[in-house]
């Protein structure tokens, strides 16, 4: 169980980053190993082994959030639950927006859950630290693929 | 809704907890003399919080009973379980077929893999392909650890997958958390029931 988890974040938002790496630093997500990329064109360079990402890992989990520059949350989902190779990835939406259409769109996209980031910083890592509570200590992750 | 649950609430026996909720709403649980069961709860505007509907899929007794008391033990009073006891009965309540015209639309499904008639994968695969359907989380609850089956189900779409303990503790332990990431931390889709709307 001492296995390395990768997770791939995908955030502009400085403060934002700050706190997931500290929610994923310690208890369930002391395990888990942060990989920032802060825009949606990035994030798909990642997955894809592209330039300048060659040789990082396949991410366990990816933490997406929706307002990104050059491609937003929706499209970079909309790739990646598209596409075989990456399907089985579970992907969590971490976005501002906590609109009906946003919620929906998000899980009819194949999100496998969409979390809406609370205003309240303490609120906010609250909510961080449950992520890895729950995808690494309760549920279990895909195996993951050998490149 | 609020009228009558008031009324419960004074024919009601022992007071058990009051606590506060998020969004400083305040829960007051109660139990009838004799039962372990919360049956009502306030919140400070004295709107009855919305129940979460899950639906359990699942053929094995003493799994049901396990994961009833996981979900009363985690936050009973904002669950609502619904047992389907094979794969058939778990997609006409949702599709709301042979008498279950009534059912709710669930907000969170718990699916077995393992099941009579059609099995966990049948109807995973059903849900996620539904235009309507496919936004309700749909967490898999399963014996199984083995890679094959939670890698197949993710690729079918599943939400997430958890494997079920085998020690009894472990299994309370590992149910309560289930409903408390959807309820708590995951926003759910909402209630909404027209076929098709959230997808244009």
């Amino acid at each position: 169980m001492d296995k390395q988890i990768d997770v791939l974040l995908v955030e502009d938002n400085e403060d934002h980053i700050y706190l997931t790496r500290k929610a994923l630093s310690e208890g369930a997500g002391a395990q888990m190993k942060l990989h920032i990329v802060t825009d949606g064109e990035a994030a798909l360079d990642f997955m894809n082994h592209r330039a300048p990402y060659e040789g990082v890992p396949s991410p366990d989990l990816v933490l997406l959030d929706v307002k990104l520059p050059k491609k937003d949350g929706f499209e970079v989902l909309e790739a990646l639950k598209t596409d075989p190779r990456f399907r089985a990835i579970p992907v969590i939406m971490l976005t501002s927006s906590d609109t009906e259409s946003d919620i929906l769109r998000g899980y009819g996209l194949g999100s496998n859950a969409y979390i809406a980031k609370p205003i309240a910083f303490d609120e906010f890592s609250q909510k961080l630290r449950a992520i890895p509570e729950f995808w690494n200590r309760i549920a279990t992750l895909p195996a993951k693929k050998v490149p | 809704m609020s009228e009558r649950s008031r009324t419960e609430w004074e024919g009601l026996g022992e007071f058990l907890e009051k606590r506060m909720g998020e969004e400083g709403r305040i829960t007051i649980l109660f139990a009838s003399p004799g039962t372990m069961e919360a049956k009502t709860l306030f919140t400070e505007s004295e709107e009855i919080m919305s129940k979460v509907d899950v639906l359990l899929v699942e053929d094995n007794e003493d799994h049901i009973f396990l994961t009833r008391k996981a979900m009363l033990a985690a936050n009973g009073d904002t669950f609502s379980l619904h047992v389907a006891m094979d794969g058939e009965e778990a997609l006409d309540f949702v599709f709301k077929r042979g008498g279950h015209s009534d059912a709710p639309r669930p907000d969170l499904i718990l699916l077995d893999i393992n099941l009579p008639k059609k099995d966990g994968f049948q109807v995973l695969q059903e849900l996620k392909k539904h235009p309507d359907y496919r936004t309700i989380p749909v967490t898999m609850l399963t014996s199984s650890d083995a890679y094959n089956d939670v890698t197949k189900c993710y690729e079918l779409g599943t939400n997430a997958y958890v494997a079920k303990p085998t020690s009894f503790e472990e299994f309370t332990e590992k149910l309560k958390g289930i409903p408390l990431f959807w309820s708590r931390v995951a926003a759910l889709p909402p209630k909404g029931d027209e076929p098709g709307k959230e997808l244009s």
